[in-house]
């Protein structure tokens, strides 16, 4: 029968494009790299790898360009391990408040707020940071001059990083058997004592994968640290880093790429910039992946 | 535990103290978005009223425009979205194959979309020679949301019970009638979640639209062809923070509460529906 | 599971696109600038549908954004589309002839005019206006005027301290250097006039530690938060929330004030043309248009923006 074939052969397509659906992401995955890696790679026919991730000088229109990334490696670094210096014990305390201690309706009500924290878009965050919160610290503090400067970004990122945090943190402690929890508590355990003694050390590998994976987000965040850093390619240099304008490499690629005629050495680097995010991220996101999963085999 | 250590502190007291303390950090990460929120409105609320929304001086252009990429983003994303959410919890086993696309699926996830919009442009706008337009935009937008939505499918996929499925297929079913009959209309309500989720991150996203997709000003900004270039809020807001020579201050504000109005909620919609799903029984 | 054939096949395309990416790059002899949107056939501009797309300078994007409005008001058969991007990407625009019209804050170099060239697009010059780049302060800042010199050690990172210009009593000493992005036409106006002393010392570049911002009102905008702050701005963005400063020229001469007189009859240092490129002689409704905006009517609104009209 004719109508039963064209079932048959319509089933087959669909199966098919749903095979192809469940592959694409591998694809896409090594298409962005290898394009990326197209567009960075000329870069290097004039330049040197250690040149360029060395070179403390990013001047790249100046004469023949200056494209030395360590100012902008070691900013977004400095951006970077401030939020995670934030938003670390923030997330996790809210995380074992959520889990452990909240009453079930304040839980209710904070759960969706914290994770409604990620939906706010990262240009709202630039803007207050930029009109609000930046003037008013530059106001009320003598030692940071200008109110754009690499804690100020940290700050916004650590709220930004904080639901991935609190969620993967969370999770992290619902996997803790409540075997644990209880003969904890029947041993006499306050249940503040049960949580810091038997809940978190068993949490552990969880701490350390929403660790990296805030580390992938807060590295890779570009509206709002592009809005309030300053966007000073200087080295930072010590704890005075923190309170003064730095350049990160999102911000470089998004301040400069719009206005970067395409196929000079120019564009190229920041493809370059862009190739090091990727990789970063990759890496992050791989090792967290692997400690997840293996902290999960172990429990099960 | 250290149990035999004789306690400095009552035990008890200690407990108040820290749980005072995590009290705090709770009411302390609830602010940010509270505090947005209403900062936003007080500053921007005397000129948010309907002819903002709706004037092509107002925010009327930038609506639209966010509109049309958030809509091409979806219908680009979603068949592609579905499906692999579809293999993967359904046709997939446990092997090697499965765990790299799994491993892949988070590593777009963790992407910075600033990279994405390097890749927008490297593909999309110079070797594909569409330009900086809506498609772009909306391509660039859909791999950014690719993975949310591959992730609110499966576990959409995966809240229908198993035996749903055993019953169809005793019936005679083949598999992909039993996906289609019986699977998917039970999983719909969990995609729609997921869609609206995404449709809300690629609403709010600026640094992937920004060498791709969004112009400052255009005469015509209602795109008739999927190639024409569009205004888009987060971008404008971007530019009329920074570039915009004379504005009304409470212009960027209310410009700002839209937008995170809009995305918010969107979200809450999500959130409304999923906290309903969570609680059906089968 | 089973393997799939399909599978296999797929990622076995995936890493031929992949080798095919990669040996698409430009071996090493071949010339530095690898520009694929050159490969192809110049895109046509959309100038005979009734669309005029001008792209390029921020400094330029007021000026061009009232025009198109009010052009398109009046000539409601042209859709104008106006984009920033920064003056090298207006003059590539053209060089690819993928704009109607590139708006630049600088003229065009010989290197974009080979590169023209090359690629059979001739690049004709309209300037239509003038601008000058005004330094400006924090209101509190009781500085006056700055030389030349002053503001280029400032920039290039050799005077670090107000007291070293001659501003005394400054709550905090510290010089904080605003300057724009380095693809905007402002920064290499800047670059050149100030800086390199009208192109004397080539070799002096800003200072790293100088805060890059992507647009005028940013900077104004960071110059208004900060007390010991320093940037520099187009004369259409001035407003009393900065003070501006005026420049003595290179030699030691009388300081001269940022204002519209001095940029049009050219003693303040910091005055520059405004210019639109077009690919040959603008025809059709490009050329109605540019008539238009040089016109008496176009130049007005130059001068409502802040900008010097040309007469």
């Amino acid at each position: 029968m004719l109508s039963k074939r064209i079932t048959r052969v319509s089933e087959w397509i669909i199966e098919r494009f749903i095979q192809i659906a469940g592959i694409l992401g591998i694809v896409l995955v090594l298409v962005i790299f290898f394009f990326l890696l197209r567009n960075a790679l000329p870069m290097f026919h004039e330049r040197t790898i250690a040149e360029v991730l060395t070179g403390t000088r990013w001047s790249p229109t100046h004469g023949e360009g200056h494209f030395g990334m360590a100012p902008l490696i070691l900013g977004s670094l400095y951006v970077t391990a401030g939020a995670l210096a934030l938003s670390i014990p923030l997330g996790l305390a809210t995380a074992i408040f959520i889990a452990e201690i909240a009453p079930r309706r304040v839980r209710e009500i904070l759960k969706p707020m914290v994770e409604m924290l990620a939906a706010i878009p990262s240009v709202v965050f630039g803007f207050i940071g930029m009109t609000i919160v930046g003037p008013w610290i530059a106001a009320n503090f003598d030692a940071i001059q200008v109110g754009q400067f690499a804690a100020l970004g940290s700050l916004m990122l650590c709220f930004m990083a904080l639901p991935t945090i609190v969620s993967i943190c969370e999770d992290a402690f619902h996997n803790v058997p409540r075997e644990i929890f209880n003969s904890s508590l029947a041993l006499g355990a306050t249940r503040w004592q049960t949580i810091r003694g038997a809940v978190i050390p068993a949490a552990r590998s969880g701490v350390i994968a929403a660790f990296l994976l805030g580390l992938g987000r807060a590295i890779g965040e570009t509206m709002t640290v592009l809005m309030v850093t300053g966007n000073a390619q200087v080295m930072p240099e010590g704890l005075e880093g923190f309170i003064r304008p730095v350049r990160t490499m999102t911000a470089t690629i998004a301040a400069e790429m719009g206005e970067t005629p395409h196929g000079s050495l120019h564009f190229h680097s920041l493809f370059t910039i862009g190739l090091i995010l990727f990789v970063i991220t990759f890496s992050v996101n791989t090792i967290a992946d692997i400690i997840i999963r293996r902290s999960e085999k172990d429990i099960a | 535990m250290n149990v035999r250590r004789p306690h400095l502190i009552d035990p008890r007291i200690s407990q108040r103290v820290a749980f005072t303390g995590f009290w705090l950090v709770a009411l302390f990460v609830t602010l940010p978005l509270v505090g947005i929120v209403l900062y936003m409105l007080y500053r921007g609320g005397s000129v948010i009223n309907w002819q903002l929304l709706t004037s092509m001086d107002g925010l009327y252009p930038a609506i639209v425009g966010t509109t049309y990429l958030v809509s091409l983003t979806a219908l680009i994303a979603a068949p592609v979205g579905i499906g692999a959410a579809i293999y993967l919890s359904e046709y997939a086993g446990r092997g090697k194959l499965v765990r790299m696309i799994r491993l892949a699926i988070i590593n777009l996830a963790g992407v910075p979309s600033v990279v994405y919009g390097l890749f927008g442009l490297a593909l999309f706008v110079i070797i594909l020679d569409w330009g900086r337009c809506l498609m772009s935009g909306a391509a660039t937008l859909a791999l950014l949301v690719l993975p949310l939505i591959i992730a609110a499918s499966e576990e959409a996929l995966r809240q229908v019970p198993r035996g749903l499925r055993e019953g169809s297929l005793a019936l005679g079913a083949s598999k992909w009638q039993t996906i289609r009959r019986v699977v998917l209309p039970n999983a719909l309500a969990g995609m729609i979640t997921g869609m609206i989720l995404s449709v809300a991150r690629a609403a709010g996203e600026t640094a992937p639209i920004l060498f791709t997709a969004a112009f400052y000003s255009l005469s015509n900004p209602f795109p008739r062809t999927v190639f024409d270039p569009i205004i888009a809020m987060p971008f404008q807001l971007y530019v009329t923070a920074t570039e915009e020579p004379h504005v009304d201050p409470a212009f960027t504000w209310a410009m700002a509460f839209v937008l995170v109005a809009l995305v918010l909620g969107l979200n809450l919609v999500a959130t409304f529906i999923r906290s309903r799903l969570r609680r059906r029984r089968w | 599971m089973k393997k799939h054939p399909l599978t296999i096949g797929l990622l076995a395309v995936t890493c031929m696109v992949a080798a095919v990416a990669l040996a698409g790059c430009p071996p090493q002899e071949q010339q530095a600038v690898n520009d694929f949107s050159i490969d192809h056939e110049p895109m046509p501009t959309d100038a005979d549908d009734g669309t005029i797309e001008i792209i390029g300078s921020t400094t330029l994007l007021p000026i061009s954004t009232v025009w198109a409005e009010t052009y398109h008001a009046a000539n409601p058969h042209v859709q104008l589309n106006v984009s920033g991007g920064g003056s090298g990407n207006g003059i590539k625009a053209v060089i690819d002839n993928t704009t109607d019209i590139g708006q630049s804050s600088r003229p065009i170099t010989s290197n974009e005019i080979d590169l023209a060239r090359a690629n059979n697009v001739e690049a004709i010059e309209h300037i239509v206006g003038h601008d000058g780049i005004a330094p400006i302060v924090h209101p509190d800042n009781p500085v006056v005027s700055l030389s030349v010199e002053q503001l280029s050690d400032i920039y290039a990172g050799e005077v670090t301290l107000w007291s070293e210009v001659g501003v005394p009593g400054m709550s905090n000493d510290r010089i904080v250097v605003f300057a724009r992005d380095s693809a905007s036409g402002t920064y290499e106006s800047w670059k050149e006039l100030i800086i390199q002393m009208d192109g004397t010392d080539k070799d002096r570049d800003y200072s790293p530690a100088s805060l890059k911002k992507g647009s005028n009102r940013d900077v104004r905008q960071s110059v208004a938060d900060t007390p010991s702050g320093i940037g520099y701005i187009g004369l259409g963005y001035i407003d009393d929330s900065i003070s501006t400063v005026a420049v003595s020229p290179a030699g030691g001469r009388d300081p001269v004030e940022a204002t519209v007189e001095n940029v049009r009859n050219g003693s303040f240092p910091a005055s520059r043309a405004m210019y639109y490129y077009t690919n040959g002689e603008p025809t059709g409704i490009v050329a109605g248009f540019i008539e238009w905006a040089l016109g008496s009517e176009g130049q007005a609104l130059v001068a409502e923006q802040g900008f010097v009209p040309l007469q």
